[in-house]
């Protein structure tokens, strides 16, 4: 988290890339082979194979951990999914199955190695640009939920799925300004991606910007929307004074003057020390009964 | 009148005894009087030195807000409960033997209570702000509930002690006439109200001392539970217990049973009351300290077994010191001395004799003047964050004013018996009458008094109905 | 002698008479003095509410909340300095010789590992201090902080026995208050001069953060360690980042300290030891001694002139 990054996804370059092309199989004994090495920024499209003998039912979706990618299912009647990505980061990443499937423990030792590169040698591959447009199912808001919808494409127009987009607002709060994180959304099979929004800040705007940091092969983008504020929302927090139902929204304690409290629930909440100051106020009572009745009965001339 | 000869010898011997400290003073009395208010006076200076200077000069700090003020505070109500028991409940019960103990009961309580009240206002940081508690007192608090409980409880007591002084002012308003300077004349007369003893009366003043004896057995219980939720409604290890108030009454009645023995032996010393204190009176007191030591026994254990049981972390924490760390050295002695042994001596009857009791009733006084400073002092020594201990040395302030409460609490008493019999010589006459009575004239004689039982008690409270 | 029957009744009628006469009017005052407890008691409720109350707003009012994030937190020992936030507090408040209204710990873990908690008042809103209170003198204001009124505290230290975190204070000597202070307009909120007798605490600088600043612990921290956060709003921030406090809280699995007494404090921990600092487990390292005001050189003018 920081503050909004200005620039644009990169300019996809004219010239062919270098594609680093690997497919690994996915037996009955794990991945095959379960190590892969690339060099860092190359261009690589992991194509992973459904190809058991046993275990015919099967099914597996892969994720590669760091690059955060995750393949499309695998089974025996779509046997195999592809992912592509720029190997921007340098490091050793696992990559096994998020499904539980049967041969789950098997697959879990596969890792890739993005070796570090020289730098200064060529192929250093680019990424694809995309296009991200938020819209929001109101452009003013007396404190209810908006609706934010996201659509990201790639510069070409096809829909980048799986893409996990945050949202951002521009606050400020005790003296220090800057993007506050809502929320995020994952863009589905035509990149679109919805989320909801409950407006808990009391400005006059909410300046919401998406941003997609980039997966894969796609570079990031963001934009940003203003949603006019009529009325101050409502608390994002109610709280009950202890032991009360249906009691007023902010934290009280007895003692505190002022609450919508009526003498009826005060009087049972605080049922013990009544019943005390009634035994009091009875005692009191009694010692002035008692004294008058004893004295008038000493005085009395019969 | 039944025909009995005039001031047949029990009553004169009473009289004689009863009235000896009222007419003679003797040096050791002025000897005495002037140590404790040598004590008292030391106490007011520390007090003064504490107001001017503030809380600092005593050994509480930010662990350990609470010390011995505090202990002191729960001992004294502690102590104040056996006057009500003996008073009240022997009373209610019929029981005779407590004739000649009950004035002593009745007035240990109204000077425990004293002191109880005393204590929290000397622990006070701002003594100048004491009627806020008054102007801005909340219900929700238990020190309201303490304030509001504790001066009912010393307003029911002065009012019961007063009741049972109206009939013996008369007494001594009559009899010692020409003996005593006109002040102190005065003084019954102004007590007395006008009392002459005829039947209108009697049964007024049955039937305000009947409510009374009602009304100060809840007010007793009451005050102890106030006094344990101080404690009791905390988050503090060794405090967070729901059986305080319950626990507070019972230590209340065994530690006030006990004072009321060293009391009580004390007197029958110093004033000669042989015949009255008797050997019975002790046996009886012997018995109820038995039993309230056996009950609470059974709290204490009651409440170790469950928390050493569970042994959760701030448990664990507290009872291992208490028993085996910082504070064992007192615990044990205050467990063994004062709950083990003295119930153990009052239940055995070669043990139960009087100066082995006064002995056991000595060692109770210590043992739960202990108990309660091991109550107050290691709950809240003990750290609530990763902290240190807290460490508690109390300073000469707060020991002066400690002396100075007992010696208060003596002195209340020994200036009363210089004004009033230590034993109700009235009740003693009426309880006398009525015996002689039941035996000399059997149902049907005309004699007024005597043949209906003029006796203060629930009978007399029944018999007074048809007046209403 | 004995009466006769009529005498008798005659004269219990006329008694009786005159005894029910006076039974019913101390029955009515029983009755007036029973009925007037009710409002009574709503009266003393609402003088206790502190003097300082304000009318409240049709805007739902701020629910001042604290992230300490234990991550970060490394007992200021990497700067070769006292804690800074512990001196931060003091100098603001000119916090009174051998109190700390805010205190570093170095904690052991269940784990073994140490780590450093900066525990404050939690402020919590199921407060047992504010409940015990004789006469008021502790409340919550509007926004959730719970403030002493120094005028009112008659020194019971029944709160102090009540707080399960320890967190208040007593002024068993007369404090030593800046140049000036006697002259300043005392409030709760910013509680100089301070008063022998009384009690005091951290206030989450209820007078900072109606100024619009952060407390002057989160302001102090080098390593931006404490978030002031709003429950409201749903908004945080520790003068560097500002994040959603909500899922800032839940992301970083957040506790609160001794959760299971119910006071529901306002402070939540993030769980660490110093890690982002390079605060190994099994590092213990003692923080250095605070500061306090006067050697921090605070004035009234300009309390944290002297010292960052």
């Amino acid at each position: 988290m920081g503050p909004a990054l200005a620039r644009w996804s990169h300019v996809a370059h004219a010239e062919t890339q270098e594609v680093v092309k690997i497919r690994v199989e996915v037996t009955d004994g794990g991945f095959r082979p379960p190590t892969i090495e690339v060099e860092e920024g190359s261009m690589v499209e992991l194509t992973f194979v459904w190809a058991h003998q046993a275990f015919l039912l099967d099914e597996h979706v892969i994720v590669l951990e760091g690059y955060k990618l995750e393949s499309d299912k695998i089974n025996s009647d779509h046997r195999e999914a592809t992912i592509r990505f720029v190997a921007d980061k340098p490091g050793t990443f696992a990559f096994k199955c998020d499904l539980q499937c049967e041969t789950h423990d098997l697959l879990l030792n596969a890792s890739l190695k993005v070796k570090r590169g020289s730098g200064s040698a060529g192929g250093s591959a680019s990424f694809t640009s995309t296009d991200l447009n938020i819209s929001a199912s109101a452009t003013a808001t007396s404190g209810e939920v908006v609706t934010l919808t996201v659509v990201l494409k790639d510069v070409t127009g096809v829909a980048v799925p799986k893409a996990e987009v945050r949202f951002y607002l521009d606050a400020e709060f005790v003296g220090t300004r800057g993007q506050m994180e809502i929320g995020k959304a994952r863009t589905d099979a035509n990149g679109v991606a919805v989320w909801a929004y409950q407006p808990t800040l009391d400005v006059p705007q909410y300046n919401i910007t998406a941003r997609f940091e980039g997966m894969g092969v796609y570079g990031e983008s963001q934009e940003a929307i203003a949603i006019q504020e009529l009325v101050a929302p409502p608390s994002a927090y109610t709280v009950a004074p202890a032991g009360l139902e249906g009691a007023p929204k902010f934290p009280t304690s007895v003692g505190l003057g002022d609450t919508a409290e009526s003498a009826v629930s005060w009087s049972v909440s605080h049922w013990g020390p009544l019943l005390l100051t009634l035994m009091v106020v009875g005692a009191w009572v009694t010692f002035i009964y008692v004294l008058y009745n004893v004295y008038s009965a000493i005085k009395a001339q019969s | 009148m039944i025909d009995q000869p005039e001031m047949a010898r029990p009553e004169k011997r009473l009289e004689e005894v009863a009235f000896r400290p009222l007419l003679h003073t003797t040096r050791g009395w002025y000897v005495w009087l002037a140590a404790l208010l040598l004590l008292t006076g030391v106490g007011f200076f520390a007090y003064a030195h504490q107001f001017q200077k503030g809380l600092g000069v005593t050994g509480m700090r930010d662990t350990v807000i609470w010390g011995l003020y505090i202990s002191n505070f729960v001992f004294f109500s502690g102590v104040s409960m056996a006057g009500t028991f003996i008073s009240a409940i022997l009373r209610i019960t019929g029981a005779e033997w407590r004739r000649p103990l009950t004035r002593l009961a009745e007035l240990t309580t109204v000077s425990a209570l004293l002191m109880t009240s005393l204590m929290p206002l000397v622990d006070m940081g701002r003594p100048d702000r004491l009627l806020y508690l008054v102007r801005y007192g909340r219900l929700e608090s238990p020190l309201i509930w303490d304030i509001m409980v504790i001066p009912t409880y010393l307003a029911a007591s002065i009012i019961y002690l007063y009741l049972f002084l109206i009939p013996e002012s008369a007494v001594l308003r009559d009899r010692l006439n020409g003996k005593v300077s006109e002040l102190r004349q005065g003084l019954y007369s102004l007590l007395s109200l006008g009392w002459q003893g005829r039947p209108r009366q009697r049964k007024g003043l049955e039937l305000g001392a009947g409510i009374m004896m009602l009304i100060i057995i809840p007010l007793g219980v009451a005050t102890h539970s106030v006094v344990s939720w101080i404690f009791g409604m905390t988050y503090r290890a060794g405090w967070d217990s729901t059986i305080f108030a319950p626990y507070f009454a019972i230590g209340a009645l065994y530690s006030g049973t006990a004072m009321l023995i060293t009391l009580m032996f004390v007197f029958r010393r110093v004033y000669h009351l042989e015949e009255y204190f008797t050997e019975k009176h002790f046996r009886y007191l012997g018995y109820m300290l038995a039993a309230f030591g056996v009950l609470y026994f059974y709290f204490t254990f009651a409440e170790y077994l469950t928390a050493g049981y569970k042994l959760e972390s701030k448990d664990k924490l507290l009872l291992g010191n208490l028993f085996f760390g910082r504070y064992s050295w007192l615990v044990w002695p205050g467990f063994i001395g004062g709950q083990v042994l003295p119930v153990l001596l009052a239940i055995h009857p070669r043990t139960r004799t009087m100066p082995i009791l006064f002995g056991a009733s000595l060692l109770v006084n210590v043992g739960m003047w202990i108990k309660r400073y091991v109550i107050v002092v290691p709950s809240l020594a003990e750290p609530l964050m990763p902290y240190q201990w807290g460490v508690y040395t109390p300073t000469w302030v707060e020991l002066a004013i400690t002396v100075a409460s007992f010696a208060g609490f003596a002195l209340i008493i020994t200036i009363f018996c210089k004004l009033f019999p230590i034993i109700s010589v009235w009740e003693m006459e009426e309880g006398w009458e009525s015996e002689a009575a039941t035996v000399s004239a059997p149902s049907g004689s005309p004699g007024g008094m005597a043949a209906t039982p003029a006796t203060i008690s629930l009978e007399g409270l029944e018999g007074s109905q048809s007046v209403l | 002698m004995k009466k006769t029957a009529a005498e008798e009744t005659g004269e219990g009628a006329r008694n009786s008479l005159s005894r029910r006469r006076f039974l019913a009017g101390v029955g009515a005052a029983a009755g007036a003095a029973a009925a007037a407890i009710i409002p009574l008691t709503q009266v003393t409720k609402s003088t206790s509410a502190g003097p300082h109350h304000s009318a409240g707003s049709a805007k739902p009012p701020r629910q001042w909340a604290m992230v300490i994030d234990l991550r970060r937190c490394e007992g200021c020992v990497t700067t070769e300095k006292a804690p800074q936030c512990v001196e931060g507090c003091n100098a603001e408040h000119f916090v009174p010789e051998g109190q700390q209204w805010i205190r570093v710990f170095e904690v052991e873990g269940a784990a073994g590992h140490s780590y450093f908690l900066p525990r404050l008042c939690m402020q919590c809103e199921n407060a047992p201090c504010t409940k015990v209170c004789p006469v008021g003198a502790t409340y919550h204001n509007e926004e959730g902080i719970v403030l002493i009124d120094h005028e009112r505290c008659i020194g019971c230290r029944m709160c102090m026995a009540a707080c399960p975190y320890g967190v208040r204070v007593f002024n068993w000597d007369e404090p030593e208050n800046p140049p000036g202070a006697l002259f300043a307009d005392y409030r709760p909120e910013y509680p100089v001069p301070h008063r022998r007798g009384t009690v005091e605490k951290c206030m989450l600088c209820a007078h900072r953060t109606e100024d619009g600043k952060l407390p002057a612990c989160a302001e102090a921290c080098p390593m931006y360690a404490i978030y002031l956060g709003d429950l409201t709003n749903d908004i945080a921030t520790n003068h560097k980042e500002v994040v959603k406090l909500s899922s800032f809280l839940a992301e970083n699995s957040a506790f609160r300290l001794k959760e299971e007494l119910g006071t529901r404090p306002r402070v939540w921990y993030i769980p660490g030891h110093g890690e982002e600092y390079g605060h190994d487990i099994d590092e213990q390292r003692d923080p250095r001694e605070p500061r306090s005001w006067q050697e921090l050189g605070a004035t009234l003018e300009n309390p944290h002139g002297g010292h960052r």
